[in-house]
């Protein structure tokens, strides 16, 4: 099959071609809301996802219930990957409203959803979620890349046109610039959504480009032997709700040991740690803003459409559009608003605009 | 057709330029007004487009595969095209009045979705630092390939990028599950160390 298309045409269309990063928006039409039966009723929202989250999930919860008078949410979060499976496998009083994402649905899950029925999805993005890399404070600081953390984490790195099992013992024999310290790294296992993250935007970033590497045709295949991580102790994954864990162990661990954590925690420690840069930059709001710090998660909720309640009372729960509208206020994600205030980045004006416009009108989510 | 219509007309024009000087040599006593014409008109022609040639006519292909031997690493679109999974495979390059230059490119890798998403956040950037047309074009032609290799029916096996005489992007769709050649099974049964199907006569095709 062949398309030709001349240049100046896609030129011409290119305005209104559709942004793969941002996807093919769609308003739709209010009480379009699939085609549930009337007595499929629950009376309070099921909130599933990030562990990451559940402090500003909780903080919107209360809100909504002290000033919307909402049912009280239950929440039921156990890391995004898992949230994200739940929230998708259908649609029914059965299966969860709203998940709590430290990171965005990716295409696969996306279509998961749409296969079990939940087609309309719709993104609220309330900020950002730096992850950053930290020692004890003390300790030596030393910028690391997305290369040198993968050739110290990596299970099999890239040696002579084959992978080897990693020989990597001290983060000098990596690159001699670094100190000569033994390589430890806590960080999220991987049942959390900071895992998977940290697998995209660092173990895959790493790898990428690698003459080795791009030998790999099949992308699972290069995306296994990418983020496989070494097992003989050098990184340690702390299983959901990790990062109080890799704090406490990073603060009375070994010298030189490096926590991978969300910022939002690691400002609780702020006097016991001390931020490296990764790429060279450290995660102000300035480079965050500025999309300059590269491990920046966004802070998201996907709410399910068609579960909302409409004017007829028809539909799986009451108070998505409520949530929706309380997580969106400027109250929470405006400056000093409460989600602010828990050590979320928020977005600057402009963008905080642009996602409040696409929330209320219940754009559906599409990649 | 179009180009010969297009080339008498030009001989006439150059012609009837000509026919305004007046002819001196004696050679050309006795021709026909119309043959002189025409003879006129190619000579007028001849000298200038030859000298026009150097002009308009691209490279020769070996000119071209020499100073584009590396243009994959320093031509931005091709650095899009090679991030996106896609290298130069071959350079066409046609020397004619009507002259052509195309680049054609061939799937070298499947994309993750963490390199989709690095992808797009580079043409993000991108759009911010390059603004204009053919900057936009480019992008235009990265998120074309990207969203056929979205599609889960088809993927994008080559790219052809013409310049010359006319920009023109054309994309070769072939189907995920396309059959594969009797010649692949082979293979992979002599690499697996199984032997051949028997069909169609493969005891030709054993490879030992």
């Amino acid at each position: 099959m062949k398309i030709s298309i001349v240049i100046g045409l896609i030129a011409l269309l290119a305005g209104s071609a559709p942004s793969l990063a941002q996807g093919t928006s769609q308003s739709l039409a209010p009480g379009q809301t699939g085609s549930l039966p009337a007595n499929t009723k629950r009376e309070a929202m099921i909130i599933v996802g990030s562990t990451t989250l559940a402090h500003q999930t909780g903080l919107i919860a209360d809100r909504l219930v002290s000033v919307r008078g909402i049912a009280r949410p239950e929440l039921a979060l156990s890391g995004t990957a898992r949230g994200i499976a739940r929230f998708c496998a259908g649609v029914g009083p059965e299966y969860p409203d709203i998940v709590a994402a430290s990171r965005r649905m990716n295409r696969r899950e996306l279509q998961r959803c749409i296969e079990n029925g939940a087609v309309d999805v719709v993104e609220l993005r309330l900020g950002y979620s730096p992850l950053v890399l930290a020692v004890e404070r003390g300790d030596p600081v030393f910028g690391l890349t997305a290369r040198h953390l993968y050739l110290a984490l990596a299970a099999e790195v890239p040696q002579g046109g084959d992978f080897v099992p990693n020989p990597f013992k001290t983060w000098k024999q990596i690159d001699p610039r670094l100190p000569d310290l033994d390589i430890l790294v806590y960080g999220p296992a991987t049942d959390s959504g900071t895992r998977g993250f940290f697998d995209d935007m660092v173990m895959q970033a790493g790898c990428r480009g690698l003459a080795e590497v791009k030998f790999i045709y099949s992308a699972d295949e290069r995306v296994r032997q990418c983020t496989t991580l070494r097992q003989d102790g050098r990184y340690v994954a702390i299983a959901e709700p990790f990062a109080e864990t890799v704090m406490q162990r990073v603060i009375t661990g070994p010298y030189g040991a490096i926590a991978v954590v969300p910022h939002q925690m690691s400002e609780d420690y702020e006097a016991e740690l001390e931020l490296l840069p990764f790429n060279g930059v450290l995660p102000t709001q300035a480079a965050i803003h500025a999309d300059d710090y590269d491990l920046v998660q966004p802070v998201l909720f996907y709410v399910k459409r068609a579960h909302m309640r409409d004017d007829r009372g028809e539909g799986v729960v009451r108070g998505l559009r409520e949530f929706i509208a309380e997580a969106m206020s400027e109250e929470a994600i405006g400056p000093n608003g409460y989600i602010d205030q828990s050590g979320i980045v928020i977005m600057p004006t402009r963008d905080r605009e642009r996602a409040r416009r696409s929330a209320f009108r219940l754009e559906r989510f599409e990649r | 057709m179009r180009a010969a219509v297009l080339a008498l007309a030009l001989l006439l024009a150059a012609g009837s330029a000509r026919a305004q000087a007046p002819s001196t040599s004696a050679a050309d006593v006795g021709r026909h007004p119309i043959i002189e014409r025409l003879a006129d008109g190619w000579a007028w022609l001849t000298g200038h487009a030859g000298r026009a040639a150097g002009m308009v006519v691209p490279p020769s292909p070996s000119a071209s595969a020499k100073s584009l031997a590396h243009a994959d690493e320093s031509v931005k679109l091709f650095k899009m095209l090679k991030e996106a999974g896609y290298k130069l495979k071959a350079i066409s390059s046609g020397v004619s009045p009507v002259p052509g230059l195309q680049f054609k490119f061939g799937i070298v890798q499947e994309l993750s979705e963490a390199d989709l998403d690095h992808i797009e956040r580079r043409l993000d950037q991108d759009k911010r630092l390059r603004p204009g047309l053919v900057a936009e074009m480019e992008r235009a032609i990265i998120l074309t390939a990207l969203h056929i290799n979205a599609s889960e029916l088809y993927v994008l096996e080559e790219l052809k990028l013409q310049l010359l005489p006319y920009p023109k992007a054309e994309f070769t769709l072939a189907p995920r599950e396309a059959p594969l050649p009797r010649n692949y099974d082979i293979l992979l049964r002599a690499i697996e160390g199984r032997p051949p199907l028997s069909w169609r006569g493969a005891q030709s095709h054993v490879i030992r």
